[in-house]
């Protein structure tokens, strides 16, 4: 038996643990590591079967071309020369900029660096972009704006010191389970708990106070807070004085949010947005935790402005036990944004309008490189579906279920001259490919990954990839010599010296420091570095603090008399994003095997529907069925449906109304139909 | 052969490496942070002897976590071979709580239907005891369930004295280790003596951590099934299925069949399972028995303190505290018993 430590591959927690592999290098189990800051011993159900799927018979193992209308296997050349053909010709034809490339947050950072330097040094396009568009690119947005720095200000480890946790759009039980165990635990020992979800979550059960305002309204509730705690005068008045700037226009923003309109807006009770207010500013110490509740709206964007705004306002920032803690969904997604993998900015987000950056990848890249910042993921989808996207490379992302109105989204794939996809599987993006690459997958290659605290994690190699499949790395690394770009690396570690010259913020990052067992923290400028904790200490990255003011906007569906409910989608414990590994890893598939949706019973008495019956959903966008589940989980007028079922696909009825800053869909927003089926 | 030596401390190394020479050692060994590990070693450097109950108990080793059973071929018939994957391994260094568990897996696994993968494995494990002398830390609840002292189910068991170190020899096994590593000496009276008052010392430390006898425990459980305990236990439960994982007796397994693309070929697996996970107790049409996350916590308190004293007339508790110290929700087992006996009374 033979143990290899390495990173989790699903959430953004980034908990270690040993791949048990036997001598036929086959993978026998998972044993948890000790060492690591989070995870210490303890692993979620996720965690636990995160080697179920590597040996899946499914897994792709040779390169297929699609010949005659059907996927065929071909000799890995012939794939490398098409995909590299094919782009060039779109480029040369119609101009770098009819190119889409989406990478991964499931793939490592230098594989992310790699993707990006294909788009730009490549094929001379910034249109590069991954799923963090669909999860925190409001966060990224509003956090640069109000702090400068667009990642989770603090610590896991600092819930161990907080005063009180203010959990808004998490829940972090089910989707970061090792940091809602951490919460439960800063709980038990006296800490407060604020949750705001309108979903009777698990933490709701533990929380000093739940807010269960209607979906959308988290701008009024924030602002209503705010007006309240200035009323009381329990502002951090010295912060404000000394390290914010625009009070004032916040200030006089927040008049019109007396608790009378917020409660008209959001459904609570007038006493609850007070005592919420109180409970908050009189804490010492407080963590903000959020995620897609907060980002997946056309508003995200204000949502996040509108936390900052009360962190600042209370001084709640670069202190140990404080902070505004965005939860990043998939293991690699922070890492991915900071390798650039992002329309506007290269690695470390500098930007790629700023023409003394753009000389310095050059030089390093010996390629001149494009001025305007590219496409975004979502308006990519518009534009193929216009035709002004005609050739895409797709790594390791699962468009298909994952993007908002399905529909569509085939729609625009099926438009695209030519779609090549690097994967693990053949998911449902996969099926509609001209050409397919087989990707090795986390436990077959090596390289970092930066978890939600910006802890930069190695991933080791336990087995070899099946069949002929291949090293996202080494399969980037072939396109771009076909390319003409250098990349002779040899492994992952001369890939991250690399990103460590070009990268302010991972210039200490190094092989050989994470092989010491360090996990370095960014920012992390140089080799004696230790590492950043906390950021924002003595100023914010931008300098002084933000107050960014905000008014209210309804989401852009809301529901109607022919759409009475309001959909509501998420993600369940058990299985991760579109399901390709989870529902592939049998203990995980056999918890939730079937689509679903959350009603509740006084809804399901209403419309005469029992326990489990199949029901046909339908929004504007188009028509599902799932079987439904009577729960007081959800408030009545609310359904929940979570995406990963391609059979039952939520994204099939979501809404693709975006915001308008961060280009972020509306999922926890729609309007729909229930009937039986 | 005498069934008693001695072997002195200076000379551990040498036997360490022996064993290691003989065949796979797997010892205890430390991951930073108070947390520990069983793996392969080859030397008395890399061992931690003064170690916390390891992350996963050496079940890992008798039950592996995802194991090939058979495999088959439907191409001609309905072929299959039975797959049984064993090497010799010698376990050094384990505490009398773990050789505990290893006794009731055995109990388990011997019983009808007879469980030949278990017991073939079985058969090819050495286990070398080491005795606590005090506490681990404050989890362990092993005085209860009189796991703190040796019960057999070793080949050898060591006692860590002055110069020396007890060594109670129980098998045939054992007996061959303690000839071919020639490093052994005679017990003396004066080591007897020194054993005798080092166990008397155990007895003080060691007392009942719970204000019960283990005796009465299914009496507790069926005075509490319906305690606001389990509710309050339930709702912070995440159903991550640690405690079960990380139990030394919890030998729960799902079955499944891997087929290979074609269909034709494939392999029978089984993996372990946890009675706290929510399908766990699904049955055909949805029902589930178990439909509740406090339900499926009193069960799983029931499988250790209840249902197997009255089937093996023993505790499947080993006192070893795995599930408080793994528990992301701080569910601590002493504590809720604590909780159901203040109930009652």
């Amino acid at each position: 038996m033979r143990a290899t430590l390495t990173t989790c591959p699903y959430c953004g927690t980034g908990c270690n643990f040993y791949l048990l592999s036997d001598d036929k290098g086959r993978l026998t189990g998972i044993e948890p590591a000790g060492k690591h800051s989070t995870s210490r011993g303890q692993l979620c159900l996720k965690g636990w079967n995160a080697h179920a799927f590597v040996h899946h018979p499914e897994r792709l193992t040779t390169p297929q071309i699609r010949i005659d209308g059907r996927l065929q296997s071909c000799s890995w050349e012939q794939a490398l020369a098409e995909t590299h053909m094919q782009l060039k010709r779109i480029a040369e034809n119609h101009g770098p900029d009819s190119l889409m490339f989406l990478s991964s947050a499931k793939v490592s950072n230098e594989e992310n660096f790699l993707m990006m330097k294909l788009a730009r040094a490549g094929f001379g396009t910034n249109n590069i972009d991954h799923c963090a568009r669909l999860c925190h690119s409001s966060t990224v947005t509003g956090l640069v704006e109000t702090l400068g720095s667009g990642a989770m200000t603090n610590s896991l480890s600092c819930f161990n010191q907080t005063d009180l946790v203010f959990v808004i759009g998490s829940n972090t039980t089910e989707q970061h389970p090792l940091i809602g165990s951490r919460i439960l635990q800063a709980q038990q020992r006296g800490a407060g708990l604020i949750v705001a979800d309108s979903r009777k979550i698990q933490l709701a059960e533990h929380a000093n106070l739940h807010l269960r305002h209607h979906n959308g309204t988290d701008v009024a509730l924030i602002n209503g807070m705010m007006r309240q705690i200035l009323l009381d005068g329990l502002e951090d008045r010295n912060f404000i004085d000394k390290r914010t700037e625009n009070f004032a226009a916040l200030r006089d923003s927040l008049e019109a949010f007396t608790p009378q309109y917020v409660a008209g807006i959001t459904g609570l009770k007038e006493h609850e947005i007070t005592a919420a207010a109180r409970l908050y500013a009189q804490a010492e110490k407080v963590m903000i935790v959020f995620a897609m509740g907060i980002t997946q709206h056309t508003h995200g964007v204000d949502n996040v402005r509108a936390l900052s705004n009360l962190a600042l306002m209370t001084g709640n920032l670069g202190r140990p036990g404080t902070g505004i803690n965005p939860l990043r969904g998939q293991n690699n997604v922070q890492g991915a944004c900071d390798m650039g993998a992002l329309p506007d900015v290269y690695s470390g987000y500098q930007r790629v309008a700023d023409a003394r950056t753009r000389l310095k990848f050059s030089a390093a890249w010996k390629k001149s490189l494009p001025e305007k910042p590219g496409l975004m993921a979502t308006h990519a989808i518009e534009a193929a579906a216009a035709g002004q996207i005609r050739g895409m490379l797709i790594m390791g992302e699962n468009p298909m279920l994952s993007e908002p109105n399905q529909k569509h989204v085939r729609m625009a794939l099926k438009n695209l001259e030519f779609l090549a996809v690097i994967d693990i599987f053949p998911t449902e993006t996969a099926q509609l490919a001209d050409l397919v690459l087989p990707a090795a997958c986390y436990a077959e290659r090596d390289g970092t990954y930066t978890s939600t605290e910006r802890r930069i994690q190695r991933g080791r190699k336990a087995v070899a990839p099946p069949g002929a499949a291949r090293a996202d790395w080494q399969i980037l690394g072939d396109l771009l010599r076909r390319c003409g770009v250098p990349a002779d690396y040899s492994s992952p570690a001369e890939i991250m010296e690399e990103i460590a010259r070009l990268t302010p913020s991972y210039g200490g990052a190094t092989y050989a420091r994470l092989e010491q067992g360090e996990s370095l923290q960014w920012p992390c400028p140089e080799p004696e570095h230790p590492g950043t904790a906390i950021l924002h200490r003595d100023q914010c990255t931008r300098g002084k603090g933000r107050f960014s003011p905000t008014r209210y906007r309804p989401p852009q569906e809301l529901p109607d008399e022919h759409y009475p409910f309001l959909l509501n989608t998420g993600r369940t414990a058990v299985h991760w994003h579109t399901g390709s590994m989870t529902r592939r890893s049998h203990l995980l598939e056999r918890e939730e095997p079937q689509a679903y949706t959350e009603i509740h019973p006084q809804d399901a008495q209403k419309l005469n529907i029992s326990e489990r019956q199949m029901l046909r959903i339908s929004s504007r966008r188009g028509t599902i069925e799932v079987s439904a589940r009577l729960t007081e989980r959800v408030p009545p007028g609310q359904i929940f449906i979570p995406f990963h079922y391609a059979e039952g696909a939520a994204n099939v009825l979501t809404n693709n109304a975006l915001d308008p800053e961060s280009g972020i869909p509306e999922f926890k927003v729609c309007a729909v139909r229930v009937e039986l089926c | 052969m005498d069934q008693q030596a001695l072997l002195p401390q200076a000379r551990l190394g040498e036997f360490v490496a022996f064993l290691a020479a003989r065949q796979k050692l797997i010892g205890p060994v430390a991951l930073g942070y108070n947390q520990y590990k069983f793996a392969e070693v080859t030397s008395l450097e890399e061992l931690s002897l003064d170690y916390l109950p390891t992350i996963l108990p050496p079940k890992k080793y008798f039950l592996p976590y995802h194991e090939r059973l058979l495999s088959y071929d439907l191409s001609d018939g309905q072929g299959m071979e039975p797959v049984v994957e064993v090497e010799d391994i010698t376990l050094f260094g384990l505490h009398t709580c773990d050789l505990a568990g290893i006794q009731c897996l055995n109990m388990v696994f011997s019983d009808h239907p007879r469980d030949l993968h278990y017991l073939t494995r079985k058969h090819h494990m050495t286990l070398i005891g080491l005795e606590c002398t005090d506490y681990c830390d404050h989890y362990a609840n092993c005085a209860m369930l009189r796991t703190h002292l040796p019960k057999g189910g070793y080949d050898l068991f060591m006692t860590e004295m002055n110069d020396h170190y007890y060594v109670d020899v129980n098998t045939y096994t054992g007996e061959v280790l303690v000839r071919e590593a020639d490093l052994f000496e005679r017990v003396t009276p004066l080591a007897l003596k020194e054993l005798r008052s080092l166990r008397d010392a155990k007895k003080k430390i060691f007392q009942n951590e719970l204000p019960i006898r283990y005796q009465d425990m299914p009496k507790l459980f069926d005075d509490t099934c319906d305690s606001e305990v389990w509710t309050q236990v339930g709702d912070k439960c995440l159903a991550c299925g640690n405690c079960t994982n990380v139990c030394p007796t919890c030998y729960c397994f799902d079955m499944a069949d891997e087929p290979e693309l074609g269909l034709t070929r494939g392999h029978r697996v089984r993996i372990w399972d946890s009675c706290q996970h929510e399908t766990f107790a699904e049955v055909a049409g949805g029902e589930n028995f178990r439909g509740q996350r406090s339900e499926r916590q009193r069960h799983r308190f029931n499988r250790k303190f209840h249902f197997p004293l009255e089937r093996y007339k023993r505790v499947f508790c080993t006192g070893c505290g795995r599930c408080s110290r793994s528990c992301m929700a701080g569910i601590d087992l002493k504590e809720t018993l604590n909780a159901l006996i203040d109930e009652r009374s």
